[in-house]
């Protein structure tokens, strides 16, 4: 048992002391599971090319879950902080971006509980200024004045897709966006969000049909 | 008639948003003469689309900055957190040692006594305790492994600051692998005070440990 522990111990150490390879390929070409190993074993260079890679993606996932880009970009910190934090620990059993995206959903799952506990943010780029919790775009779209209007006019339609997000329960909120945000597959979403592939299926379609009269109303105005 | 799915009819309107890569035929022979799912479809690859006309955000040039100080700061105290264990580490082994001079003192000490004292069976020939003393290790070279490893251990953690190299990695590895090896002998000493093989095998990890140590060392500051 000891002597097995042991052999396991010493082909570990083997097999992150061959990702010290000097032949190895240069960083910019290497697969995210390799730099993440090598982050593991003591690179910044890696992990800084996992930054590179990563970071739009991962502030665009936490940007269309929480609709505040400042919170968005300390959530996005958060992760690659956890990589950090976990990086001694990883093993390449999955893809690296279920890997990823999986850590996100959870630091974005924190932090929607610690908003449900906390008075609500008012986003500056968010729609109208009063009752935002209680604001339907289908009721204000026919309306000139409405603020709406005026933010569709400027051809917002990144914060009219947000709006119309809001309006999602949370888990198909979250399906939705790493399907046709991220270009996750449906095994890669059931993964990072812990549930059945049938199930995480059903979540994309649900958001898109409930996503459909909001977003054919704001796009008659595009 | 038999329509679609919800499921397939999605995965048509995908495959059309994404460029109609792969539209599946039987899917595609029913849209043709069905007008409730061809809407349907249409529908769905309307709002596909203008989600997917929402532009990314642009991580802002501070961004990976931010990242990657928080995330040496992690590391730094990652360091600090792990250098308090190995200080205990190294306490540990401090005792660990001392518990071994002391049982292996007190055996010589039995051992010196028994040769002191004159017996007849010591004048009919070489005596069994006598091989068993000269094969078991002197307290003077326990002594003295012990108090190299106290240096090389000083000087090597003096230097923990620096990130660690594989070798060094591996290297330490190798102590803790000994110290397990050692701790195990010392265990089973404690309860077979006379146990002339787990003295050896103490004195041998400690002589490892020096050695290995010493080549840690010396890779670190050359």
């Amino acid at each position: 048992m000891a002597e097995g522990t042991r052999k396991t111990l010493r082909n570990q150490v083997a097999g992150r002391l061959r990702l010290f390879d000097p032949d190895a390929l240069p960083v910019r070409e290497r697969s995210d599971e390799t730099l993440m190993l090598e982050h593991g074993a003591g690179s910044e260079e890696a992990f800084e090319e996992l930054v590179r890679r990563h970071q739009r993606g991962v502030l665009n996932y936490t940007y269309r879950m929480v609709q505040n880009r400042q919170i968005a970009e300390e959530l996005t910190q958060e992760v690659f902080v956890a990589l950090v934090k976990n990086g001694a620990r990883y093993r390449p059993t999955a893809k690296f971006t279920t890997y990823l995206y999986t850590i996100a959903s959870n630091i974005v799952s924190k932090e929607w509980t610690r908003r449900k506990r906390r008075p609500r943010f008012v986003s500056l780029s968010q729609w109208g200024k009063r009752g935002e919790d209680e604001f339907n775009p289908e009721e204000h779209v026919g309306d000139d004045r409405a603020s709406v209007l005026a933010s569709f006019q400027r051809g917002e339609v990144s914060e009219a897709v947000n709006t119309a997000l809001r309006e999602l329960p949370d888990h198909q909120r979250e399906a939705f966006v790493l399907r046709r945000f991220q270009d996750l597959s449906y095994e890669e979403i059931a993964q990072v969000t812990n549930a059945p592939i049938g199930t995480a299926k059903s979540r994309v379609v649900r958001a898109e049909r409930a996503l459909r009269p909001l977003l054919s109303r704001f796009r008659e105005y595009v | 008639m038999h329509h679609p799915t919800k499921r397939q009819l999605f995965a048509y309107a995908e495959s059309l948003a994404a460029g109609g890569v792969s539209i599946p035929a039987d899917t595609a022979r029913h849209l043709a003469g069905c007008e409730g799912c061809a809407s349907e479809v249409r529908g769905m690859r309307d709002s596909l689309e203008f989600v997917g006309s929402a532009p990314e955000l642009e991580p802002s040039p501070e961004l990976t900055g931010q990242i990657l100080a928080a995330a040496r700061s992690e590391r730094i105290g990652m360091d600090t957190r792990r250098s308090g264990v190995r200080v205990l580490g190294l306490c540990a082994k401090g005792l660990a040692c001392a518990a071994t001079l002391l049982v292996m003192a007190g055996l010589s000490f039995r051992v010196a006594l028994h040769e002191s004292a004159p017996s007849t069976a010591s004048l009919a020939g070489p005596p069994v305790v006598h091989r068993t003393v000269a094969s078991r290790p002197s307290p003077e070279d326990i002594r003295k492994a012990t108090a190299d490893l106290e240096v090389l251990a000083g000087a090597l953690y003096a230097r923990s600051e620096e990130p660690l190299t594989p070798a060094a990695w591996q290297h330490r590895r190798a102590v803790n692998m000994l110290n397990a090896d050692m701790s195990a002998a010392l265990a089973f000493l404690k309860h077979n005070p006379g146990s002339v093989r787990a003295s050896r095998v103490v004195n041998s990890c400690l002589k490892r440990q020096v050695d290995t140590m010493k080549m840690a060392y010396v890779e670190q500051t050359s």
